[in-house]
Parts: C-alpha cells; structure tokens; sequence
C-alpha cells in the first residue's frame, strides 16, 4: 500500500536526494517505511510503504476466536494501543448483538468510563514523552513517564489488575467500596495538581515552545478535506469529539469541555493533548462523585445473539474508531464473521504526509513521533 | 622526577589522557542512560568504551579505497590527534622544568606552584585556542566529504557546532585582560593568586561569569548532531547488529577527546587547576600524583555538570542557536569581560 503525496506549489529541484526511515512497531512485529524526497533541505514528497494501522493484523485472530474467548483475550492478553479502549468497543458490539444496551446499569456504565480517561490520561503522557525525548530533553521525559506511573498506580488501585476480564456482558467485573471511591477521590485531587507541570514547562519554556511551533502546519480547510481526527483535528480547531457528537458510555450526563486550539501545528496539538489531561481529571473526579449506586452488572443474560451487521465508533487517544462486524451465527460461543477496523491512524494517515511536506529535516524526527501507535524510528 | 619519556607517553601523559576521557565518558553516558531512563544509550552520547564495538563488529559492506575515503581517513587522524596535542599544555602534563628552558620562569615557578604542561611558553593560550579552532575548520572538511550530505546542510551543522566558540573565548578572555599575559601556566597562577588576595573581586566576578558561561557553552557545543541524523540514527544505536564503522569510531573518539581536552581547560583556568582539594605534599613523587588527581576529579565534575547541564534543557534548533548565542551569550559574555577590564584599570592588580 502507497499513498502519495507532492506539493504543487513548490516545483521538485533538479538535485533532490531519497531518504528512507524505517519505522518498527513494539506492540505488533511489523515494519513499515517512510519515503521522504528532499531538496533544498525541505521534505517535498512523502509516502509510507506497508501496512501503519496495526489493527488489521488483529482481525483475523478476532474471527478465529469466539465472542466470549475474544473478551478475555482483549482485557487481559493484547498488547496493542489503547486496548481497553478496543475491549469497550468489542462489549459494547457485543451488547448491541445481545439487544441489553440499554438496561445495563448504571453505575457499571461509569465505571467502564473511568476506565477509558484512566487510558487517555496514560496515552497522552506516552505521547508528550515520546516528543520530550525527540527534543532530546531526559529530565522531561523521566519525569512524564513517572507521573504516568503514577496515575497507573492509582488506577491498579481501583481496578486491580487479574486474569478474569473487566468486562463482562451486561456490566462489569469489579466495584469500587465506599472507602476506595474516597481515597480515588483525594487522590485524584492531588495527581491533578502535580500535572499542572507539564503545561506550565511546554507554555513557558522558550526553547520547546519555538521549537514546537509552525512545526507541521497544517490549514483547518486540509484538515477538513481529509477528514482528520482526534488531536490532530482539535489542533486545527475543529471540534470534533465522538464522545460529544455521538455520546456513548456516562459521556452524556458529564459536564466537560473539548480542547481546541488555533495553532494548527505541533504545538497545537500537544496543548489540546495536555489540556484532555486535564479534562479528563475532571471527569474522573464527576464520575466518582457523582457514581450511582446500585447492581454492576445485569443477573440474566440473554445467551443468543441477534444476526446482522452492526457498527460502533468510539473516541479513543488518538482519534475515532470505527468498527464493522457481521454476525450469522446465533450461538454466543460461535466466532464473529467478519470483525473489521479503522484506526484513527489509517484516517490520519494523509494528514501526517501533508505535515512531513514542506518541512526543515531537523523537524522530521519530531513529527515521526506523532505518528503514534506503537510506531517508532 | 620520572624519565621524560614515560611522562610524555604514559603517566600522567597521552595514554593516560585518552584513559581519563574513556572513563568521564563512560560515567556520562551512563548517567545519560539513567536520564532518558531507557536501557538503549542516546546516540550523541555513546560512550567512548562502546565505540569499540563498532570496529569488533563483522563487516557488512566492502568498502573500496577510493581517494575519498583516504583523504577521509586523514582527516580523521588529524581530528583525533589535535585533542591530544591540545592535553600537553594541560596540567596533566606537569613537568616542571622545562619552562625554565624555554621561556625563564624557573626561578618563580616551582612544580609546588604554577600550573606547567609539557609545552609551556609565553603564547600558549592562543595555540590552544587555534586548536580548538582547527578541530571545528577539520570537522568541516568531514562532513563536506560525507556522501549524505549537501554543502549547505554541512555549512550548517559546522555553524551551529563552532558558533559557540564565540562566548566561550571570550569568557576565557576575561583571565588574559585581568593578566595581561598569554601563558596558560601564568595564568592559572597569577589566577590564584588573585582570588587569595582579592576575594570579593575573585568569587564575585572574575571566576563564576566566566565559569558559568564557559560551563554552558560547552554543554551546548557538543550537544549538537554533526552527521545526518536521520541517516545515522539506526548506526549509533548500541543495540546489536552493530555495523561496522571505523569513521564512526575515530569521529567519537576524537569528539570526546576534544571535550575532555576544553572541560580540562575550564579547570586549569577557572577552576584552580590542580591545586585543591588534595593538599599540596613535598616529596616531588606524590606531589606528581595529587596534582593528576586534584586535575581529574575536577574534570570529571566539569564533565558531570555538562551531562545535567544537557538533561534540563532541550536541544536547541539551527535558528535558535544562532539566537542565543549573538543575543544573550554572547553580549554576556561580553559585559562580563568589560566588568574585568573596568576593574582592572581603576584599581590595578598587584
């Protein structure tokens, strides 16, 4: 697979050189290339050669396992990006199959939400570490990975990690007591403060922020021809947000805002990662405050499926997810026929070329870091 | 006194020079390592004991010896041996006799005083300085050779690595006005004696303005990425496979000698020299001992404060570079040294 892309407007020099980055990903064993054609120091085309959305090499090992051995497999045995966000989206495809959507409780409807900002949260650290480490700054680097370690801390804490699934159909596995929701609660209080650093170094440190800005511009009006997602979008100023467009989960009922920025480049898009961190507290401490009390999960379950083609999207880190199943089977034990999805990198994926064009080569480096995804030069 | 010849060559000569940078180096890159808190070491700061693995390794490709590649290879010597010319006038090489010779100053100077390298003589600031010079003028020509890369990019990258030159002799600067003088080991004395005498000049202005600058300078001046990056950053990796690079090797190794040879230079002027911590004995022997060790526990913190000095900043870009350096660094450098040359023309040293 190739995509191409030149920019008309500055016509390819006559001595132009062929740079090739060869890309490796730490979650799935894969590799992929990106092609860079350089002259006068600029980036003027740009291609990746092979597969970047890792998701499809997960599609076949979906459709070869049941509904109910894809469950355990996705909470406990995946190593991918965002999984607990791909474990949601496949009960919450499952739930829709089992027609019990709508009588799931409530207060496991939460606590599956908290799950999901715990994953945000820990995402966009990965993120702003991956570039403190492009711009060859340690002292951040150490010091994002730890505070991640310890918002993981805190989510061990709640959600214990073991080897029954999280999810289960029509609710969840785990509660919260009434002594753990308070000590979340202070504790949570106490993590948002201490991530006011990481705003406070990237909005006043002169060196990161110029290093950062007009890096990869990219205009709203492209933005919007290729239908771009998730922080990347939000950079341009787009408001876009399938947790506000198409709420799924207690998004509904919570009171949050979506960071958007006008900068349209880099920088605008590690503000509107930092500030979802700060989102996101907000909506975990409202989750908690506000958790209904009540059963975890339904007591009878319906054990036939209903046959056809059902679709989800769900916000994940880096952008929507879409997926795409058909089922014709009425057996819960039966496996999924088809199992198909989009990631928002493969949505991305032009509008991280169109970023690369144009560009210094001292900028490259921090660009292929956003690319995200367990993807790596 | 030892035999002349095992001074020049082995204690506290050349080999034990490339020694001392082996381990500063290995100390750094270990602290790097801990710093990016990862187990693969950053590719600007390998170690220099790592950089053998990259002449054990199999070869991968045959190269064949084109004019290119031995002009390259000259070059490359060159590169590794003007850090090590550059360490004879530091007082590693303390060897008290010979300036008696050459230029007179036997009667005022004792080894148990002054600070002698081997090569000591009335200019010798400046021939360090055109070292120091030389090693950015060859590491040019290097990368003007490289296939990788564009005449303009290897103009750029040998900007942004000599352009902090500019503050750092000028910092240095300050001690030839306070002086008068353009011998390194009448210098280092004459320092000493300044901040014994005038204390309130000494510690306020004379020593931590130009320390501080000379100290960040540095940090910045080889933190800057020489080859392509992008083609590069696969190689420098430790992790095996290892290709086989000797031009890597000889580059690396000459880069930390270098900065050996200019954390070395910082201590002789600013820093006492090798005079403190350990006190001065009488015996000829161990004074030869402490001196080395006095020397390079100093160096070593020099080199420490560089690898923290690079952990709590970002690199800076091209532009950014030339920025800081014409705009801040350089006009503080500056004020610093018109400070010392007030002084010293309204109440002159004695």
């Amino acid at each position: 697979m190739t995509q191409n892309f030149t920019q008309d407007s500055q016509p390819i020099a006559k001595n132009f050189f062929k740079k090739k980055i060869t890309l490796q990903n730490q979650y799935f064993d894969t590799k992929a290339q990106l092609n860079l054609r350089i002259a006068n120091s600029k980036v003027m085309a740009a291609n990746f050669d092979g597969e970047l959305d890792v998701l499809k090499l997960l599609e076949p090992q979906l459709t070869n396992r049941s509904w109910t051995e894809n469950l355990q497999f996705l909470d406990n045995q995946l190593r991918g990006p965002y999984r607990k966000h791909i474990s949601m989206n496949h009960i919450l495809l499952l739930e829709k199959l089992a027609k019990i959507t709508a009588h799931v409780p409530k207060r496991a409807i939460y606590l599956r939400t908290m799950r999901l900002e715990f994953e945000r949260i820990e995402q966009h650290l990965l993120f702003l570490s991956e570039i403190a480490l492009k711009l060859s700054f340690p002292l951040l680097q150490l010091r994002l990975l730890d505070f991640k370690e310890k918002t993981a801390r805190l989510k061990w804490q709640l959600f214990p990690p073991s080897n029954k699934p999280f999810n289960v159909i029509g609710g969840v596995g785990f509660n919260l007591s009434q002594q753990m929701i308070s000590f979340a609660k202070e504790q949570l209080i106490r993590l948002q403060k201490k991530s006011l650093f990481i705003s406070r170094l990237f909005n006043r440190n002169w060196v990161i922020k110029n290093r950062l800005k007009d890096v990869g511009f990219l205009t709203r009006a492209d933005a919007k021809k290729y239908g771009l997602v998730g922080p990347l979008a939000r950079s341009t100023g787009i408001t876009d947000d399938i947790r506000v467009s198409d709420p799924y989960l207690a998004y509904p009922e919570i009171d949050f805002s979506l960071p958007v920025s006008d900068f349209c480049d880099l920088y605008g898009e590690v503000l509107v990662r930092i500030d979802e961190i700060q989102e996101s507290f907000k909506i975990l401490r409202e989750l908690l405050r506000n958790l209904p009390a009540g059963a975890i999960k339904l007591i009878e379950v319906p054990e036939e499926l209903s046959i056809g083609t059902i679709s989800n999207r769900l916000e994940t880190p880096s952008g929507e997810l879409f997926s795409f199943i058909v089922n014709k089977n009425k057996e819960i034990l039966s496996a999924p026929n088809v199992y198909q999805f989009t990631s928002p990198l493969k949505i991305n994926q032009q509008g991280i070329l169109l970023r690369l064009s144009g560009e210094v080569l001292e900028n490259i480096n921090l660009l292929v870091a956003t690319i995200s995804e367990g993807w790596s030069d | 006194m030892f035999n002349i010849w095992f001074n020049l060559f082995v204690f506290p000569g050349m080999v034990f020079f490339i020694v001392l940078a082996a381990i500063f180096e290995h100390v750094n890159g270990r602290l790097m390592a801990r710093f990016s808190f990862q187990a693969k070491e950053q590719a600007m700061f390998i170690p220099l004991v790592s950089n053998f693995k990259f002449l054990v390794a199999k070869e991968q490709e045959k190269h064949s010896f084109s004019f290119r590649i031995i002009v390259q290879i000259t070059l490359l010597i060159v590169l590794l041996a003007l850090p090590i010319f550059g360490a004879f006038f530091l007082p590693i090489n303390i060897l008290g006799e010979l300036p008696a010779k050459s230029g007179g100053y036997g009667k005022y100077l004792k080894i148990s005083e002054g600070v002698i390298g081997i090569f000591s003589f009335e200019g010798d600031v400046l021939l360090v300085f055109g070292v120091i010079l030389l090693f950015g003028f060859v590491t040019l020509l290097l990368q003007l050779l490289s296939p990788q890369k564009l005449r303009k990019n290897a103009f750029k990258s040998y900007i942004q690595f000599a352009i902090w030159d500019i503050p750092l002799f000028l910092a240095l600067s300050g001690f030839l006005i306070a002086r008068k003088s353009l011998s390194l080991s009448l210098l280092a004395h004459d320092i000493r004696l300044i901040v014994d005498t005038n204390k309130l000049f000494g510690f306020l202005i004379l020593l931590p303005m130009s320390t501080f600058i000379a100290i960040f300078s540095l940090s910045s001046k080889f933190d800057q990425p020489y080859f392509d990056r992008l083609g590069t950053q696969k190689d420098l990796l430790i992790n095996p496979p290892l290709p086989f690079n000797w031009q890597l090797f000889l580059w690396n190794t000459a880069m930390r000698l270098q900065e050996t040879l200019l954390a070395g230079l910082i201590v002789t002027l600013c820093l006492g020299g090798p005079h403190l911590p350990i006190p001065e004995p009488t015996n000829d022997y161990f004074a030869l001992i402490a001196y080395s060790g006095n020397f390079v526990v100093k160096t070593m913190l020099v080199d420490v404060l560089i690898t923290l000095l690079r952990a709590i900043r970002p690199r800076m870009r091209f532009d950014q570079t030339l920025n800081y350096v014409l705009k801040i660094s350089t006009p503080f450098s500056l004020v610093s040294l018109m400070l010392i040359g007030l002084y010293v023309s309204i109440w002159p040293l004695a």
